[in-house]
């Protein structure tokens, strides 16, 4: 069943789904742009669909902001090359690029009205007055803040601000909205609301977003495609679901959640993309992993919290283990327990049907087989 | 109950405040009651009598120079404020080198006494050959005005988020639109503030304009100097009057411009929040 799951997921995901023009919405080719000798973007591809939404997730200097301003033109590559809605875009600058950008921290302009906030850039384009007031109407609609267009940005809440940055960028009908981090300065419960109604204003307008963001459960909840993005590269880039379930690396596996990493070794590549590997204490057994593991190689057997499960005495395909600590979390209970093979591990069980495991207690811990993925050790 | 030594020393403290806000004050507020003294000779008050600003206006020397004062420092306002401008943007972007030594020729023009670069621009205008006359004194009072205006307008610019000028720019204004509809409203309150600065400073200089105005050239302040040298009449006091007006009123519009930009707003805005 687990080799099953692999070949579904496994083969097409991890390419940006076909379109109909027959190219994508943002294309980067060995990208790369240094600051004084520092990479900050090191050599990178990207392939964004058109209509989709992208997520680029990293922690803090990974280079996700460069990527995004090196798309918005308000940086230039050091080598590489860029192409949006299929054009050759890598030198041209900003103002004369089809997409449109969510500032951080908004960006809004603090000497214009709301309404003139939102007319920037059709007064730009030299559209004409009727329309403008016509389409700056309808926009400001469509992000619930109407009767608001006299209104100087400073006199609007934070959610309000970052509506208007919304706004102001969609109204000239990008190819590609980017947005930078743009629900980083919202209290907690108001950024979950924005998230789903930027959800759905993406799923009205049908344009390209593409997303920088540091926080997992952000770019899991909103995003089609996710690239993880480390030290100026994309380590990875593919659907949430593949990307939690089936990390390319260690990195990527940490990043996106908590992982129990088990020591194992190789015993045989099935040439399936499955593995036979002997855990210390557990014998061999068959797992899913990364492709070019070589056999007698040390690797982690990595399992999500979640798919761990206490068992009831020593069973074959378990770890005994010593319970530390549990927190009560309302959905689920999270248990930290000693093992003597993988050291502390992390299991999760839901909240309600919760076993009443306490500390100090010794079980056994165990997985569902088709949960474990195996990673090189070295990384 | 305030102990005695500290209501002795307050006391103190308020006389001797008293007596130096006299001596400022005292002899500006004699010009001011003396532009109406009837007695001519203003040995003794002969009442109140407006006929020395109507003598004054009525003067074509002095009308003569009141424009040429005014058109200097409208010219003088103009460049000053302009190279502030330019300096205070390149500033921004400049290195660490690049702002020392923009910094330090800032710095220098102010604190150089006037009176050396007064005199070295006309050592200069000399051995190049150029005709003293309303051109050079401008040139003199944009030497010292631009570099207060660059101080300014460089503090506002400083305070200026850069990610203004991005999101202009991403919305598809190029960089002459950028600095005019972004970078220039922004600044403007500074600007203000450096213009009539500027233009104050400019109207009632003397040293500089004595050194470059030449033979052909007077400015009110150089005429009034001229006046005085030989009695100080009513009119003197009339004229000195109106430049004080002319002077105050620009200082006060400043002073106003720089509240409603700063203070007023910063605190409206508090009090919102």
């Amino acid at each position: 069943m687990a080799i099953v799951t692999k070949n579904t997921i496994g083969t097409n995901l991890d390419r940006p789904p076909a379109t109909a023009s027959g190219h994508g919405a943002v294309t980067l080719t060995g990208v790369s742009r240094q600051y004084g000798g520092v990479t900050a973007v090191d050599n990178i591809d990207l392939d964004v669909a058109d209509g989709e939404f992208f997520a680029l997730l990293g922690p803090s200097g990974c280079g996700k902001s460069t990527t995004l301003r090196l798309i918005a033109g308000l940086e230039l590559p050091d080598g590489g090359q860029i192409q949006i809605g299929g054009r050759e875009m890598t030198n041209v600058p900003a103002h004369r690029r089809p997409v449109n950008t969510v500032f951080q921290q908004y960006a809004l302009f603090p000497h214009l009205s709301i309404f003139e906030n939102v007319a920037f850039g059709l007064r730009e384009a030299r559209v004409r007055r009727s329309e403008i007031r016509a389409r700056v109407s309808r926009m400001l609609q469509l992000v619930d803040l109407v009767g608001r267009d006299d209104s100087k940005p400073r006199q609007l809440s934070g959610g309000m601000q970052q509506r208007v940055a919304l706004a102001r960028a969609l109204v000239l009908e990008p190819r590609v909205l980017l947005l930078d981090e743009p629900l980083a300065a919202l209290d907690r419960k108001l950024r979950r609301q924005m998230q789903e109604s930027i959800k759905d204003i993406q799923r009205k307008v049908g344009t390209t977003f593409v997303f920088v963001t540091h926080d997992q459960d952000e770019a899991f909840s909103m995003a089609d495609r996710v690239a993880v993005m480390n030290q100026g590269s994309v380590d990875q880039v593919g659907e949430p679901r593949r990307i939690y379930e089936r990390p390319r690396s260690l990195f990527v596996a940490d990043f996106v959640g908590v992982s129990n990493k088990i020591p194992a070794r190789v015993v045989r590549a099935n040439g399936d993309g499955s593995y036979e590997v002997s855990v210390d204490s557990l014998g061999t057994t068959r797992v899913l992993g990364v492709d070019g593991l070589a056999p007698d190689e040390d690797a982690w057997l990595v399992v999500r919290p979640e798919s761990m499960e206490f068992r009831v005495g020593s069973t074959a395909a378990a770890l005994s283990a010593t319970v530390v600590d549990v927190a009560y979390m309302g959905p689920q209970v999270v248990y930290r327990a000693a093992t003597d093979v993988a050291g502390e591990v992390h299991v999760i069980a839901p909240g309600r049907r919760s076993g009443n495991a306490s500390p100090g207690e010794e079980l056994s811990v165990g997985w569902q087989p088709d949960a474990g993925w195996l990673l090189p050790r070295g990384n | 109950m305030t102990p005695l030594w500290m209501r002795r020393r307050r006391l103190g403290l308020a006389l001797i405040t008293s007596v130096v806000l006299v001596f400022l004050y005292l002899p500006i507020a004699a010009v001011l009651i003396n532009a109406f003294n009837k007695d001519s000779t203003l040995a003794t008050w002969g009442g109140v009598t407006g006929k020395w600003f109507g003598q004054a206006v009525s003067d074509p020397e002095i009308r003569h120079s009141f424009v040429q004062s005014t058109k200097i420092a409208l010219a003088t306002t103009a460049i000053s404020v302009a190279i502030a401008i330019c300096a205070a943007l390149y500033w921004r972007s400049a290195g660490r080198w690049g702002r020392t030594l923009l910094d330090s020729t800032t710095f220098m023009r102010i604190a150089l006494p006037e009176v050396v670069t007064a005199l070295a621009l006309f050592v200069m205008f000399r051995r190049l050959n150029i005709t003293l006359g309303i051109w050079t004194v401008i040139a003199g009072h944009v030497m010292f005005n631009s570099a207060y205006a660059t101080i300014v307008v460089q503090a506002r610019v400083a305070a200026l988020d850069r990610t203004l000028e991005d999101a202009a720019a991403d919305l598809g204004a190029p960089p002459r639109r950028v600095f005019r509809r972004v970078v220039l409203p922004l600044l403007s309150p500074a600007v203000i503030v450096a213009a009539l600065l500027t233009f104050t400073f400019s109207f009632d200089d003397v040293v500089t304009s004595l050194f470059l105005a030449g033979s052909g050239t007077v400015t009110l302040p150089m005429e009034i100097f001229g006046l005085v040298r030989f009695r100080v009449t009513p009119e003197v006091n009339a004229i000195g009057s109106g430049v004080m007006l002319v002077t105050l009123t620009g200082f006060t519009l400043a002073a106003v411009a720089l509240f409603a930009s700063g203070g007023l707003r910063r605190t409206i805005g508090r009090a919102r929040a």
